[in-house]
């Protein structure tokens, strides 16, 4: 037994060796932070005065800009972020916010079955660090990994070192954040929570992009965890009741090619468990603004994400519609 | 509770430390706990259907054992069968039964309602439930003696490492293993369970859950590709499902192993079959035996006592049995793999391949003697395993596609619709890259495995070449490894 171990010892020494030594190299390489941590710390030095908070995706990540609100608003959906992060943000926060008093969650085709953990979102790790939130399914291999930085930079450390390791100036996301740049076409995450995109796509590869998201989307859908999902999504709703917090359900702008490229099924069975969710809880408001923007290329960053000129435009309209109490239709405010 | 899962590898540590801890008495106690622990891990409720199990067989088997009359043992054989495939029945076959026969009735123009059941298939149970029927069978036979303490045959019929994907285990092989279970830590021993344990992973998360990405996105979308995306597809959908079901036997074995347990090896490098009977030699060893010892020769048997005469019209008897028995076991192969008339004509596209190579056998040598080309030739071999291959490889997209009349369609565009289309696949470059990669690696080590296991394949090799192996596995491991939740192909069945 001894002589098995001495040599597991020496067997993994030196493949620990060597990748520690990685790990220490890419730290000095590439980015250590993540931009959710950004976001938190954003968060931290307004939500004392905070009106109206988002939750949810991408989707309503970068089509709701906080600064178009008259109100005090904070926009804390994020990239891939599922049902059970944003109960556990909501559960985190509210007691820290006296003054919230509208609630918008980004809900849209693919939330009910979706768990972030089963995918390769690396920063899923920081709702731990930042927030103490443990992951949705125990630790897991990929959650490990996503603490290594090497791991997670693993291709560009590839390329990096087939171009003969370049001197990198490794830029931080609070220079990038702190400096938005309108000609830049990768989105940047602004002071409200809000992440800017300016650039668009052309009516073909709108079309290119729909069906790759759409599919990819699907293929990770999980139907046998929509009622994990809707528990996560009723207790928010709960809660936030119960603090008299007008609560919205929000589906973002999309383009109609993205939209067109779900199948049938899946969209009414999206409308069946929001009236599902609605008839447990009349109060709370649905708004289906999926067609919002038909036909209108201009303002979407890819298929399924307002890009700036969209979200300045959706969110005083948005705002109108909530202050207003005009949401009159389980399926669309236009009815 | 998953091998390739961070929860497996803490029990895994845990259980190991308690089984070299623990008296040698003791230990059938542990390894029984941890069985029904692992197995409870995926649903609790179900370990009661494994329970059920395995104290009918028991019971029936103790039974049978007081017996000498053979003829009497019969009842009890049935009512372990009648539990056994009851089970299989009611959780895995039962609307595939119901909708069959309102298809049926539909056709002649009967409209029926019948329920439907909306119930989680309990993992493993076509596994399981074999493993102990081929006990009862045995005991029937008297080739085996009756277990008499339950918790040994508890532990036979649940023993974790193959558990859930085999391999089935035959009660003459593991349960006196099981009654001893008095291994030492031995160094050699322990160090080649681990090696096949990591061979298992590498197959596994970095070879078929890779390869997984490109086959799913492709049958997944069967409108959006053609042709040759299918017919590449099919390809490598067979390395998948190997790597896959090789990949998880390889980790039960290695896992086993480590205790001093020593499973049967469930494959043989498959793809280098030089005919389909060469194949269902080496893919699922442990199921084409059991398959070949309690339903082919049995049913081969009987057909040979029913059939009196020497000649019925142009066909022998023997080759009427054979047709008969190889259509029969195929057919029931298939419905194994699950409820879907897809596996079924899967088994039955076998069971062709097998017949026509059983009666062009004599023509096939004879054609050879006439060009004077020996069947061991380098060429005819290559040539075989090529042949071999493709009939397996377009038998696969039966068992992949998700009905009959997608899997036809999917045939159809592949001898019509010839054209390629990779766009949608461009955002999985990396793991479609990294698993042709690991593919290749794989291939040149089955080459030089041949009929060696693979952790005697570096055995007299310095130690710098072993390790610089190892190293290499661990490293696509982790770079390449795909670690999404990704569950075995085989635990559906």
């Amino acid at each position: 037994m001894k002589l098995f171990f001495k040599r597991i010892l020496i067997f993994f020494g030196f493949i620990i060796l060597f990748y520690s030594s990685l790990e220490i190299w890419s730290r000095k390489v590439f980015l250590t932070e993540t931009d959710l941590h950004l976001k938190f710390s954003s968060l931290e030095k307004v939500k004392d005065s905070i009106e109206i908070l988002a939750i949810g995706n991408s989707h309503l990540e970068k089509g709701l800009n906080p600064s178009f609100f008259n109100k005090k608003a904070f926009n804390l959906a994020y990239s891939a972020q599922d049902l059970y992060y944003d109960n556990q943000l909501y559960k985190h926060y509210i007691e820290e916010m006296p003054q919230l008093k509208y609630l918008i969650i980004g809900v849209d085709f693919l939330s009910f079955g979706y768990d972030e953990s089963k995918n390769s979102m690396y920063y899923v790790r920081d709702y731990n660090k930042e927030l103490n939130i443990r992951p949705r399914n125990g630790i897991s291999y990929l959650y490990l990994l996503n603490h290594s930085i090497f791991w997670i930079n693993r291709l560009k450390f590839i390329r990096y070192v087939f171009n003969g390791f370049p001197a990198k100036n490794k830029h931080s996301y609070s220079d990038a954040y702190l400096l938005p740049d309108v000609h830049r076409m990768e989105p940047v995450l602004m002071g409200s929570g809000y992440r800017a995109t300016w650039s668009f796509m052309s009516e073909s590869e709108l079309i290119k992009d729909a069906m790759i998201t759409s599919a990819r989307g699907i293929s990770l859908y999980n139907s046998s965890i929509e009622n994990e999902n809707i528990r996560y999504l009723s207790e928010v709703i709960g809660l936030a009741y119960r603090r008299n917090i007008r609560i919205f359900l929000l589906s973002a702008p999309v383009s109609s090619a993205y939209k067109n490229s779900f199948p049938e099924e899946m969209q009414s069975h999206f409308l069946s468990l929001i009236n599902i969710i609605r008839m447990h809880y009349p109060e709370v408001s649905y708004i289906n603004a999926m067609d919002h923007f038909i036909q209108r290329k201009e303002v979407f960053y890819n298929s399924d994400h307002l890009n700036e000129k969209g979200a300045a435009e959706f969110t005083p309209f948005l705002e109108e519609l909530i202050l207003n109490n005009q949401v009159i239709s389980p399926y669309n405010y236009a009815d | 509770m998953l091998f390739n899962s961070f929860h497996f590898l803490v029990f895994f540590l845990g259980i190991n430390f308690l089984f070299f801890t623990l008296p040698q008495r003791s230990r059938w106690l542990l390894l029984l706990v941890a069985s029904y622990v692992f197995y409870m891990f995926w649903m609790p409720s179900y370990a009661l259907l494994l329970f059920l199990s395995t104290s009918t067989v028991y019971l029936t088997a103790l039974l049978m054992a007081g017996i000498h009359e053979k003829k009497k043992r019969k009842k009890y054989l049935w009512i372990s069968v009648l539990v056994n495939l009851g089970l299989l029945f009611f959780f895995k076959y039962f609307n595939l039964f119901s909708d069959s026969v309102i298809g049926l009735f539909s056709i002649l123009g009967l409209h029926l309602n019948s329920p439907t059941l909306s119930i989680l298939l309990p993992v493993g149970i076509s596994f399981y439930t074999f493993q102990a029927l081929g006990y009862s069978f045995e005991v029937y036979h008297g080739r085996q003696k009756a277990e008499a303490h339950f918790g040994h045959f508890a532990l036979f019929v649940s023993f974790f490492p193959q558990l859930v994907a085999g391999p089935i285990e035959r009660s003459k092989n593991l349960l006196p293993q099981i009654k001893s279970l008095d291994a030492q830590f031995e160094y050699n021993r322990v160090s080649s369970g681990l090696k096949l344990i990591l061979w298992g992973f590498f197959k596994k998360v970095v070879v078929a859950d890779n390869l997984g990405i490109l086959v799913n996105e492709i049958y997944d979308h069967p409108d959006l590709y053609g042709g040759l995306s299918f017919a590449i597809a099919s390809i490598l959908f067979g390395f998948q499902i190997y790597c896959d079901f090789a990949g998880y036997s390889d980790i039960a074995i290695g896992t086993a192993r480590i205790m001093g347990v020593r499973l049967m090896l469930n494959f043989r490098t498959p793809f280098f079959s030089t005919s389909v009977s060469d194949f269902w030699k080496r893919w699922h060893i442990s199921l084409s035996t059991w398959l070949r010892d309690y339903l082919f020769l049995p049913l081969a048997w009987t057909f040979s006592k029913k059939l009196k005469k020497d000649k019925y019209g142009l066909l022998k008897s023997n080759s009427i049995i054979y047709i008969s028995a190889i259509l029969l076991t195929f057919a029931l192969t298939g419905l194994w793999h699950g409820a879907q008339w897809t596996f079924v004509l899967w088994g039955l596209i076998h069971a062709l391949y097998l017949l026509l190579e059983f009666f062009t056998k004599k023509h096939r040598k004879k054609l050879l003697s006439f060009f004077g080309i020996s069947k061991k030739s380098y060429g005819i071999k290559f040539l075989s395993i090529l042949f071999t291959f493709s009939l397996v490889s377009f038998a696969w997209i039966f068992f992949r596609a998700g009905s009959v009349s997608e899997a036809f369609h999917i045939v159809s565009k592949i001898f019509s619709h010839w054209e390629y289309n990779i766009y949608p696949l461009l955002d999985k470059g990396f793991y479609v890259l990294g698993g042709l990669f690991s593919l290749l690696l794989l291939f040149i080590v089955e080459l030089f495995m041949k009929n060696k296991p693979f952790e005697e394949l570096f055995l007299n090799r310095p130690r710098f070449i072993r390790w610089s192996f190892y190293y290499l596995l661990l490293t696509l491991i982790i770079f390449m490894g795909y670690f999404g939740d990704v569950e075995f192909i085989y635990f559906q069945f």
